[in-house]
């Protein structure tokens, strides 16, 4: 069974209007590093939502195909419930913390699912260890940087221990040395059988990807390789050059 | 000896603290005398001493209400009519004795009401959640306090960085009258409102993606205990504010 399966996928905000989402197909097997670019408007937001349910469940619009995870069809299951099978890490890391200690941030997933202490423990745990923010876990999230709230925002969604994480736009965010550590954690999370989506404009970001899909104007324009990120010409015709 | 009383009363369970606070408060709501209200404010500013919190910058807070209370001190003397009259314009009492404690009332009790809830804020906003779980109030409704908390700086500081970029653009504050300031003030308030909207909504969205309401309860890393000391404070607070509510009615 593929990790993600996307067929005939279109939206619109609203009804009549514009389409985002312009007749999306494409599956990801279970354990690929899919790498989604676009310019700005491309849609890759929007999809990053339609893959974690909250389009249609959060935002009205008009949405037309379907999407699978796992099997699931993202229409018919809460997003509570999509939350165990598909971690989403968003752009704005300030609005994902809302607890005062990063510890209580990556605690609050586990959690909501009412494991007992001690597993939520082993979890939080676990998770810190493996983005290696043990020295932040007392820290106040309103005194993180910029790439420690983007690691706290990963971490909290790990704790979950979700089989397909999607990463909007945040490895762009990241400076160099956290990006590598970033990037040593998902190529670790791969290992693991983990489907991973990155979603970014930067190309640089995604050298780790098995395939890449390009957006523009809300369609897919190629499916193909990593290697496709080599071929300047292709990149220049969809403008993801400078 | 001092450090690890602080330590005991900080490591309080929330509970304990809410039940303080609760008491302070509603003895500066029922008095009404300055003399009963500075000792409650005494009461208060020993506890934060215990408590170890800074209640200077308090006090420094409130030298910006003192207009107001002086406006205060005039209204109260005018219409309460009561006590000695100190100024008058013919019949028209300027300042009385009566308004000097009506207006020395409000500002004892807005510090001890300030003062007492300095003392929340020694504890984790976590721990809030837990103990208004324990208190058997939907975790829904505990999170939302605390959400509450978290974003109240947020806000702030955003209506702050707003004005700034309007002052920026050559809109000088200090210069603008009274009137125009309203419509100044218009346009910092719209995309705050805005922007709230937007931080909730993603807040919401965040929150969800991670298994909020999954289910109808959920469970905590940590764990509240209400041990000895909790119910020692428990006890004697709830004591001493109704032997004193009591005395008061009585007498």
């Amino acid at each position: 069974m593929s990790a993600v399966v996307v067929n005939n996928l279109s939206y619109c905000y609203q009804k009549g209007g514009k389409h985002i989402l312009k007749d999306l197909n494409f599956t990801v097997e279970q354990g690929q590093i899919v790498a989604v670019l676009g310019l700005s408007g491309s849609g890759k937001s929007t999809l990053c939502l339609c893959l974690g349910g909250i389009i249609p469940h959060y935002f009205g619009g008009e949405m037309t195909g379907q999407v699978l995870i796992n099997g699931q069809d993202t229409a018919k299951c809460k997003i509570a419930r999509l939350a165990l099978e598909v971690g989403i890490v968003f752009q704005d890391a300030d609005t994902q913390l809302f607890s005062p200690i990063v510890e209580d941030e990556i605690a609050f997933a586990p959690e909501n699912l009412c494991l007992p202490p001690e597993q939520i423990r082993y979890r939080v745990d676990a998770v810190i260890d493996m983005v290696g923010i043990n020295h932040l876990r007392y820290e106040n999230t309103n005194n993180l940087s910029g790439g420690q709230k983007h690691l706290v925002a990963m971490a909290s969604v790990l704790t979950l221990d979700p089989s397909i994480l999607v990463l909007d736009e945040v490895l762009a965010q990241l400076d160099a040395a956290v990006k590598e550590n970033v990037i040593e954690i998902l190529l670790e999370l791969c290992r693991q059988g983990k489907t991973i989506i990155i979603v970014e404009h930067d190309l640089e970001a995604v050298t780790i990807a098995d395939r890449v899909l390009l957006l523009e104007d809300g369609m897919l324009v190629n499916d193909g390789p990593a290697s496709i990120l080599q071929d300047k010409e292709l990149l220049a015709r969809h403008k993801l050059l400078i | 000896m001092g450090v690890k009383l602080a330590v005991k009363m900080i490591n309080l369970d929330p509970r304990a603290k809410i039940v303080i606070v609760l008491c302070l408060s509603t003895l500066a709501v029922f008095f009404n005398t300055p003399g009963l209200l500075l000792i409650v404010l005494i009461i208060t500013l020993l506890l934060l001493q215990i408590f170890q919190v800074k209640y200077i910058s308090l006090i420094y807070k409130f030298r910006r209400l003192l207009p107001v209370l002086f406006v205060l001190l005039f209204i109260q003397s005018a219409f309460t009519g009561h006590g000695q009259v100190l100024v008058a314009f013919g019949d028209v009492h300027i300042l009385t004795t009566g308004g000097v404690s009506s207006a020395s009332c409000v500002l004892l009790r807005m510090l001890i009401l300030f003062g007492s809830a300095m003392i929340i804020a020694t504890s984790n906003s976590r721990d809030y959640v837990l103990a208004l779980v324990e208190l058997k109030i939907p975790y829904e409704i505990a999170f939302m306090v605390l959400i509450a908390l978290r974003f109240l700086p947020v806000f702030v500081q955003e209506a702050k960085d707003t004005l700034i970029a309007i002052q920026l653009r050559g809109v000088d504050m200090q210069k603008v009258a009274w009137g125009k300031k309203i419509k100044v003030f218009t346009y910092i308030f719209s995309p705050l409102v805005s922007n709230v909207l937007l931080k909730a909504n993603q807040l919401a969205i965040s929150m969800e993606a991670r298994g909020f309401r999954l289910y109808p309860r959920r469970t905590y890393l940590r764990v509240l205990k209400y041990n000895s000391l909790d119910y020692l404070i428990t006890i004697l607070s709830l004591s001493i504010t109704l032997v004193v509510l009591t005395l008061s009615i009585i007498r």
